[in-house]
């Protein structure tokens, strides 16, 4: 019954980032901004303070480590990406030379890499999310606002581990009654079915004792459902909130110009040295503010 | 109107001791009278016949009674929402209204609590924290009084070190206290229970059993539980009721099969008697190393265990010892990462602690036929074994509509049917009453004339006694022994069957 | 034990049921009631937009159309997900959805060493069968967003939630017009929604990331992921002939059960 613990993904548990002393809704709002705001802005100036901020916050949040491994598939994605959009969607005044019969030009190459770096930056951001929003913060969001829903997500929770144990005990099962060893891939093939719907009807079955429980529970009762708040919306959450819309508004805004005064084709703008990229590169790096603010603390 | 909700259910949440709605003379908790119950689809057969029979509140009461007579269908009779459906005569009251009248109530179900048997199935939310606040929520309880509920609920039990953790990362026992709490958080003043400990280990089993006794005695919450082992539960208890065909009997409970057996006389030949095949092991393991992941801690350290032909052998310790990993490393199931397993077994089975994890089909005629033309057994074998289990009655039925015990046998009949020359059993007596383990023990035995070589892995030591030719013991990953039966318990003030086990399969 | 009464049954304890309506709170006013139809009618028109707009951004090459098509498929689904809530869905509304969304992400967890077999859309398939349209957009959509837990979140997400519901809710459409009796269409719709998941995902790749899209990018777009799709296609196809029968008995006589469980609650 243990063995559970042997499923492997630990998703439910709480991070330790400094986020954690605010409410789950916090950190939502503030990725929320951060990744619209990278997929929004494609500026190369932009593009390279975002995926800069996301790496070193990642570096923060996961390590080193981590964030090396899953650059290292993302990339090669990356280039190609990046080599791919001048060979296929050949625009632009530049000529940089000619290849397969096809001219590559500078502008669209740039144009290339800049999408790379903007879609590794979006994924490294997410990733960056994926630490702090546990399962458990996005759960406390959809129970406040869809609070069945969130209550069949913590149940689906429940299943999955549960679900996946036993879908190894079938399959061990299955794999230690040699008199039905399988004798041919078609044999084999229909043993991972057969593995498919013991489990479903098992759980099927199981489900109805969990109906049960609910019930008995008083699920389905006169009085209308309340949920249970683990996290609570206070005034310093509030604020923080407040202030990372503000500063995104601000960032936004200054996105919107930057983009509409810079063009790829036919010729790339020439950058500028531009005060504003400051507040962009401070919403980036806000949460490593937070976490060093809680550091201070320590070493006092 | 939501707001108005909320105020009721805050104040029909407060608990109102007894003496406030009763009488001077208290009113029994649930008493029946004449009370008959037949199911819907089955008006020809009475479930339950003339049953007068009263729980006293705050009493501790077992209700006993082998598998199928009843007991369940007699206290989900009294609960407002799982009540079976079907025909009643006779009179019920709870907490001293009539049936009918107390499940008009708007909060009759928060009164009367119930926790049933398997501690899987009955868990709803993914961690401990939100299921202890499900039921709660349910009602529309305001948040501040629903963090003091989850509080002291929690505090009671000893919930607060694993409060955060998932359900799934529980052991059965945590799982079981803690369906436990979330339904004490509803401060009901009846908690009935049903065969709550059948699926936990024997030391879980106390926990359990102990934290529902300190529920009775300092909450003075009335408890009913429904066991066909009152046994173990009888030190707690204050009243037994006995079911049988005449109706209830109430009594005392009986302490005297608590003790640990003195003399324990094994039925087991010694296996120097056997076939006569030493020397030629049928599943021989040297120094077996395992661990789940690379950083893991090693589950099996250095394990050698011989497995002779035609011997039964059973694997005994407690939680955490190893004893299934290595049983699945001798069906081949985990590959060990040193060591020498060798198993030569032709054709082997493994008989899993859940037998849903075996039945697929959609009757049990289906499911015994599942792999008859893979593994080519006669219409006449299937008769037999269905005469062996008496399944007759069972064929046309849906596999999971049917009772554990009743899944057990049908997962045994189709192993069996496949002719192996190896079973391997997985605490196969879990859940089981006496007259199944006997049906198991002659089962073993008839394989055992057969020539098959059975292993098991158990908690349930009167049935190694019963079956076993040889034990082996593992502790913290090793073997600490591995002796002939008859030897294995001598000697030992902790490892010994209870009495009332033995007695139970009839071995004193 | 068993107390599962069959599902022809009267009932003749006089339990309360003729007081509560189940799962249902109170009977929902005038104005709540008009917007639950405006919400229910809005669901084929956000359904059919989201692949309208990727069009649009594909033939005007708009700009911000990555975002824009993200944002059509998060009102998709959460409409979706809002009028689910609104129905006050009852057990054997909910548990069923509960047990095959579980059932998927556990499968593909399961069979993750086998890429190839990928059993969410046949799962899909069948909730949308069996228990009807809706729920089988919510099965595919949180099979999807569950399931990401465990194999990464990405901007992918809401498109794999929207595919795969969509997957779902065709096929309860279908099958609701008796399409699926016969076993060819079935296994052609099998394949077809397959490709068709694809289809959508590589779409919003293109919008999104190519520009300008000329048709030999859009095309290697297309091309890179037709081998996985082919393989999904065909991996759902054999899914669904081994399961689609047994698992629809199975299914339909776990739903008479929850259709009593509700009654009695």
């Amino acid at each position: 019954m243990s063995e559970e613990q042997h499923t492997g993904t630990d998703i439910t548990h709480d991070s330790r980032s400094a986020f954690d002393l605010y409410h789950p809704a916090v950190p939502l709002v503030y990725f929320t901004i951060v990744i619209v705001l990278s997929m929004a802005a494609f500026q190369p100036v932009f593009c390279v303070l975002s995926l800069a901020g996301a790496l070193i916050y990642g570096c923060y949040l996961r390590g080193w480590r981590a964030v090396v491994r899953s650059l290292r598939w993302s990339l090669p994605m990356v280039l190609i990406i990046a080599l791919l959009n001048p060979f296929f969607s050949a625009f632009g005044t530049t000529q940089l030379f000619v290849l397969l019969g096809r001219t590559i030009y500078l502008e669209s190459l740039v144009y290339g890499l800049c999408m790379g770096l903007m879609l590794t930056a979006m994924l490294q951001w997410f990733s960056n999310a994926a630490v702090v929003l546990t399962f458990e913060k996005i759960l406390a969001i959809f129970g406040n606002v869809l609070p069945t829903i969130g209550l069949m997500l913590s149940m689906i929770m429940r299943f999955v581990p549960m679900l996946a144990r036993r879908g190894r005990e079938v399959e061990g099962v299955q794999q230690a009654c040699t008199a039905i060893a399988p004798r041919s891939v078609r044999e084999s093939t229909s043993l991972r079915v057969r593995e498919a719907s013991v489990l479903m009807g098992w759980s099927l079955e199981d489900s109805l004792r969990t109906a049960d429980a609910m019930r008995a529970r008083g699920w389905g009762g006169p009085n209308s459902r309340s949920v249970y708040q683990r996290y609570r919306f206070g005034s310093a959450d509030l604020a923080l909130t407040v202030s990372f819309a503000l500063l995104g508004l601000v960032c936004a805004f200054l996105a919107w110009v930057a983009c509409s005064q810079f063009a790829f084709y036919p010729t790339i703008t020439p950058l500028i040295m531009w005060w504003g990229y400051v507040p962009y590169a401070g919403l980036l790096l806000l949460p490593l503010f937070i976490e060093f603010e809680e550091a201070l603390r320590w070493m006092r | 109107m939501d707001a108005l909700n909320v105020m009721e259910g805050a104040s029909t949440m407060v608990h109102t001791p007894p003496s406030s709605t009763a009488p001077a003379v208290p009113v029994p908790a649930l008493s029946y009278t004449d009370f008959s119950f037949s199911y819907a689809g089955a008006t020809d057969r009475r479930a339950l016949r003339d049953i007068t029979w009263v729980v006293e509140r705050g009493s501790y009461t077992l209700l006993c009674g082998d598998t199928g007579c009843g007991k369940t269908t007699l206290l989900t009779c009294a609960h407002p929402v799982l009540a079976p459906r079907g025909e009643r005569s006779g009179m019920l009251r709870v907490l001293g209204r009539p049936f009918g009248e107390f499940c008009d109530e708007p909060d009759a179900v928060g009164h009367i609590a119930y926790v049933a048997q398997n501690p899987d199935a009955q868990i709803v939310c993914d961690s401990v924290w939100h299921e202890m606040a499900f039921g709660l929520e349910n009602r529309g309880v305001p948040q501040d009084l629903m963090r003091r509920r989850i509080a002291e609920t929690s505090h009671f039990f000893g919930i607060e070190s694993w409060f955060h953790r998932s359900c799934s990362e529980l052991s059965g026992g945590q799982k079981q206290i803690m369906n436990l709490a979330s339904v004490l958080c509803l401060q009901p003043d009846l908690l009935l229970l049903d065969e709550p400990t059948a699926q936990l280990d024997p030391v879980a089993a106390q926990n359990f059993l102990h934290a529902l006794f300190r529920v009775n005695r300092e909450l003075g919450i009335t408890v009913v539980v429904a066991t066909h082992d009152p046994a173990s539960m009888a030190p707690y208890a204050t009243t037994v009721a006995q079911m049988g065909e005449k109706g209830i009997v109430t009594g005392v409970p009986d302490r005297s099969g608590v003790g640990r057996a003195e003399h324990i006389r094994s039925p087991r030949r010694h296996p120097a008697e056997g076939t006569g095949t030493e020397g030629d092991p049928l599943i021989s393991i040297s120094s077996m190393y395992f661990r789940f992941e690379r950083k893991a801690d090693w589950v099996a350290r250095g394990i050698d265990v011989e497995v002779d032909r035609g011997e039964v052998h059973a694997i005994v310790g407690g939680n955490g010892c190893g004893k299934t990993t290595l049983l699945d490393v001798m069906a081949g199931v985990r590959k060990a990462q040193r060591g020498v397993v060798r198993n030569r077994a032709r054709a082997q089975v493994l008989l899993p602690q859940d037998p849903q994890a075996l039945l697929v089909c959609d009757t049990v005629a289906e499911e015994l036929r599942e792999w008859q033309g893979r593994c080519g057994y006669s219409e006449a074998d299937l008769d037999a074994m269905v005469e062996r289990f008496d399944l007759a009655g069972l064929l046309g039925q849906h596999p999971l509509d049917t009772s554990g015990g009743q899944q057990q046998k049908v997962a045994l009949a189709k192993l069996l049917l496949t002719k192996p020359d190896l079973l391997l059993l997985d605490e196969p007596t879990k859940g089981f009453d006496a007259a199944l383990r006997r049906l198991l023990v002659e089962v073993i035995d008839a394989e055992r004339a057969k020539g098959t070589t059975v292993v098991l892995v158990t908690h349930d030591l009167a049935f190694v006694v019963a079956v076993a030719d040889r034990v082996t013991m593992l502790f913290d990953g090793e073997v600490a022994s591995t002796e002939p039966v008859k030897g294995f318990f001598e000697g030992n003030l902790f490892f010994r069957p209870t009495v009332a086990d033995l007695s139970a399969l009839g071995l004193t | 034990m068993t107390r599962i009464p069959s599902p022809h049954d009267q009932a003749t304890v006089a339990m309360r049921e003729s007081d509560v309506v189940p799962g249902g709170p109170a009977v929902p006013a005038r104005s709540s009631r008009l917007l639950t139809r405006l919400l229910s009618s809005a669901e084929v028109p956000v359904l059919v937009a989201v692949p309208l707009l990727l069009g649009v951004c594909a033939y005007f090459q708009v700009d911000q159309a990555g975002l824009l098509t993200l944002i059509m498929t998060f009102v998709c689904v959460g409409l979706f997900f809002v009028n689910f809530e609104r129905s006050s869905p009852g057990l054997r509304q909910v548990m069923p959805i509960v047990v095959l969304v579980a059932l998927a992400c556990a499968v593909r967890i399961l069979f993750a060493p086998f890429p190839s077999v990928k059993p969410v859309s046949a799962i899909c398939i069948l909730a949308g069968v069996v228990f009807g349209r809706r729920s089988g957009f919510m099965v595919g959509a949180l099979s999807a967003l569950v399931s990401n837990f465990f194999f990464g979140q990405g901007p992918w997400t809401p498109w794999q939630m929207y595919a795969w519901g969509l997957v779902g809710y065709v096929a309860g459409v279908l099958s609701t017009h008796g399409a699926f009796e016969h076993r060819g269409v079935l296994s052609v719709y099998g394949f077809v929604s397959a490709l068709g998941y694809g289809f959508i995902l590589n779409s919003w790749y293109v919008v999104a990331y190519v520009h300008p899209i000329t048709v030999p990018a859009a095309l290697l777009a297309y091309g890179a992921g037709i081998v996985f799709d082919i393989m999904h296609g065909t991996a759902t196809v054999v899914f669904l002939a081994a399961i689609y029968l047994p698992w629809k008995v199975k299914l339909e006589r776990i739903q008479r059960k929850y259709a009593l469980c509700d009654a009695k609650t």
